[in-house]
């Protein structure tokens, strides 16, 4: 029995020690033919990785800048609108000022106007209204006058008023 | 050029009137139209033929020839042209034109005095007197006019010229004054 545990233990030893040659060899044989063979491939795979890596970090830096600048830029133009907005916005309150004043002194001049008219074509109808009444009045006295005249006139005045006329003619009367 | 009734008035009268003169007619002729004036007046019917024109001009003619019987050779015939000129229209005028160169050859003012009453004779004496003053006539012919609408006063009319002394343009001159 430990006879046989011994043989089955220098057996097992051999084993592990070829097994270690095999393995080792196999592995060294794999690293050769990697390098023969997948080396170059893998060593640019990685340096392409490295460089796209680089390549990216440089980019996001380019990028970095570039949005800085933007930024800076964006900055600048968002005061020179905000100082743009600010005049526009001055302009137009003076501008507005300005047209407020105007329409108000517009405005208060035709209602200056409107005023006077009114005053005169007031002052006008009431002229007129007097001498509408003088007229009137006028014409009544002159119809009772003649009323009062056709038959109050006695033949004695007649005579009167021929003989006045008489004396008168050529220096009291109109010629027409 | 078509005349108007005035200027047909004058050369008619001027040619009745020169044509009178000539044949020394004056006064038969004056005395004719005065006739005739009061022919008209009185027969408005005569005026009214004489101034259709559907009545024929011979049948105007014979019928003045009737009335003009009596009347001078000159008055006749000048009536007949007119009538043949279809002038009769016009007659008023002529008459007017013939008074007026007839008046002025007699060296006679003729006046058309209006008033309500009539004129005494002492007036028509004192009017007559200071007209044939102011306008250098001989004498003056009066036409009275009776209207009671001038109220009072006179009214004159001659050579063209109204001279208004009447109460009712006083008034109408004062009406004017109050309106003012």
């Amino acid at each position: 029995m430990l006879n046989q545990l011994v043989l089955l233990n220098a057996v097992g030893y051999q084993t592990t020690i070829s097994s270690i040659v095999v393995v080792t060899g196999s592995f060294v044989l794999l690293l050769v033919l990697i390098k023969k063979f997948a080396w170059e491939q893998i060593v640019e795979v990685f340096q392409k990785r490295a460089d796209q890596i680089n390549h990216d970090l440089d980019s996001a830096e380019e990028s970095r800048v570039k949005a800085k600048k933007h930024e800076e830029i964006m900055i600048q133009r968002l005061s020179a609108s905000q100082l743009e907005a600010a005049t526009i916005v001055k302009d137009a309150k003076q501008v507005g000022e300005f047209n407020r004043q105007v329409i108000l002194d517009e405005t208060k001049e035709e209602v200056a106007r409107m005023k006077e008219k009114a005053q005169a074509a007031l002052l006008n109808e009431k002229e007129q209204a007097l001498v509408e009444v003088k007229q009137q009045v006028a014409q009544l006295s002159i119809q009772l006058a003649e009323k009062i005249l056709s038959h109050e006139l006695s033949l004695e005045n007649q005579e009167m008023l021929i003989d006045q006329y008489i004396d008168g003619l050529g220096s009291d009367y109109e010629t027409r | 050029m078509k005349l108007d009734k005035y200027t047909v008035g004058k050369r008619y009268g001027k040619a009745l009137f020169e044509l009178a003169e000539e044949e020394q007619v004056l006064d038969s002729v004056f005395h004719d139209v005065q006739t005739l004036r009061e022919v008209i007046v009185d027969v408005p019917e005569l005026r009214l033929i004489l101034n259709n024109p559907n009545v024929p001009t011979v049948e105007k003619q014979q019928l003045l020839h009737s009335l003009l019987q009596e009347m001078e050779e000159v008055t006749r015939h000048s009536l007949l042209v007119i009538t043949e000129n279809h002038r009769l229209l016009e007659l008023p005028f002529i008459f007017d034109a013939f008074e007026e160169a007839y008046y002025e050859s007699k060296r006679i003012l003729k006046a058309t005095v209006t008033t309500v009453v009539p004129l005494t004779s002492k007036q028509k004496e004192q009017l007559s007197k200071k007209l044939i003053q102011q306008f250098g006539y001989e004498t003056v012919a009066f036409h009275e006019q009776i209207d009671s609408s001038i109220l009072g006063g006179v009214i004159l009319e001659m050579k063209h010229q109204i001279i208004d002394g009447s109460v009712k343009t006083r008034l109408e001159t004062l009406k004017k004054a109050l309106s003012k």
